[in-house]
């Protein structure tokens, strides 16, 4: 009992000393070779200066969205964006307006429900965005859905999506056409391989006129995808009174044609 | 001395051990419950999962995202049966992903926003469709 003691008492000892004469000598390191005060402040100096550049860089960022305007004052402009949120958007001496019919707009231009891009720096903080540039855009209309009439004299097609929203789709001669087939791809296609309960997917306008039609940019037709389950393509499934009204070609429409 | 007994000890305890557990093991073959508190316990078969509904990540590009490149990565993940459509205002791809149900492709964009579309359709007709908003600008603010 005696010796386990004593053995015990000398580790302890044996492990005290060998700590102070490594502190000793880590203290003795640093008087050794001391830094200059000028050099360490710079150093300091330069450190701080890293420090909130990364901390500046981590809380903004550059960021783009789209919106249509729902408020606006000299300072700050709300928009509500495609998914209904709301966003508030900064404006300053430095943001630029750009449209690409009219060189002179600028603030006192937006009104609400004008569509907008926005380019600028997002501050994660306040999450609200420094616009840089505001542009005046037209964004396009995307349908995915079957289409339930075509009307071949007239180039138009009526598509229904998987909400039963109807929208007729007017082909002009900028329309892209295309189809998906499995074994060779997307490939060219026409109006005229267009039919009726086919998968459809269109890029286009929405005519300013009647928010029902929208000019075609790009068709892609998907005859071998089976129609969304949600979308009714019943023959009776055309909205009471939906007609195709034929184009003159100059945009003025002639006489109405109902479905029987 | 001292090794014997603690020997002992452990010879002891190891007796015990086995002797208690026997009379455990004995108390609990001779035990019988009264049917009036025995229950039957039917095990139904599990109804059948519901078919997977169709599903779409998008890992790239991020929403909101600024490019200085007029080229973007289109990169997600779906069912394995689905055909997925991407579409921008100027380029459109349909594609079918991997075995694993992921997709990887690119589409071209224009200056400043652009929407990309991006859906996947089940080989049943079920969709999902997923917008993403990318900018493409090299001003540097």
């Amino acid at each position: 009992m005696k010796k386990a003691l004593f053995f015990c008492l000398i580790l302890c000892l044996l492990l005290t000393i060998n700590s102070s004469v490594y502190a000793i000598s880590e203290e003795s390191t640093e008087t050794e070779s001391p830094t200059p005060t000028v050099k360490k402040n710079q150093l300091d100096d330069l450190k701080s200066r890293i420090a909130s550049k990364v901390a500046q860089l981590k809380l903004t960022e550059k960021k783009g969205t789209i919106g249509t305007v729902t408020d606006i004052s000299d300072t700050q402009i709300t928009i509500s964006e495609m998914n209904e949120n709301q966003r508030f958007i900064d404006l300053d001496e430095l943001t630029k307006f750009n449209s690409p019919s009219d060189k002179s707009f600028g603030v006192s231009d937006l009104k609400k429900g004008t569509t907008i891009g926005i380019l600028g720096i997002y501050n994660k903080q306040s999450r609200r965005i420094l616009a840089r540039e505001i542009n005046l855009i037209t964004i396009p209309k995307f349908i995915n859905g079957a289409v339930i009439l075509i009307n071949k004299k007239e180039f138009s097609l009526i598509v229904v999506d998987k909400d039963q929203k109807q929208t007729t789709v007017d082909i002009e001669n900028i329309t892209k056409t295309y189809s998906y087939d499995k074994s060779s791809g997307l490939i060219k296609s026409g109006f005229s391989k267009i039919e009726e309960n086919t998968n459809i997917v269109v890029v286009g306008y929405e005519n300013k006129e009647d928010n029902k039609r929208i000019t075609a940019s790009t068709i892609i037709l998907l005859p071998q995808i089976p129609i969304n389950p949600k979308i009714n393509i019943a023959t009776d499934a055309l909205e009471k009174g939906a007609t195709i009204v034929p184009s003159t070609g100059s945009g003025k429409k002639l006489t109405p044609i109902t479905k029987d | 001395m001292r090794k014997e007994k603690i020997v002992l000890a452990f010879i002891a305890v190891a007796v015990g051990l086995i002797f208690a557990g026997g009379a455990f093991y004995f108390y609990q073959t001779t035990k019988s419950l009264p049917d009036s508190k025995q229950k039957t316990v039917t095990v139904k078969n599990p109804s059948p999962t519901p078919e997977e509904t169709i599903f779409l990540t998008i890992s790239e590009p991020s929403d909101e995202k600024v490019l200085d490149k007029k080229v973007v990565n289109v990169i997600g993940k779906t069912k394995t049966d689905a055909t997925i459509i991407i579409v921008t205002k100027s380029d459109q791809q349909v594609i079918k992903p991997t075995a694993i149900g992921s997709f990887s492709t690119t589409v071209n964009i224009e200056d400043g926003q652009n929407i990309i579309r991006i859906t996947a359709i089940s080989a049943n007709g079920e969709e999902k469709t997923v917008e993403k908003i990318v900018t493409f600008s090299t001003e540097e603010f």
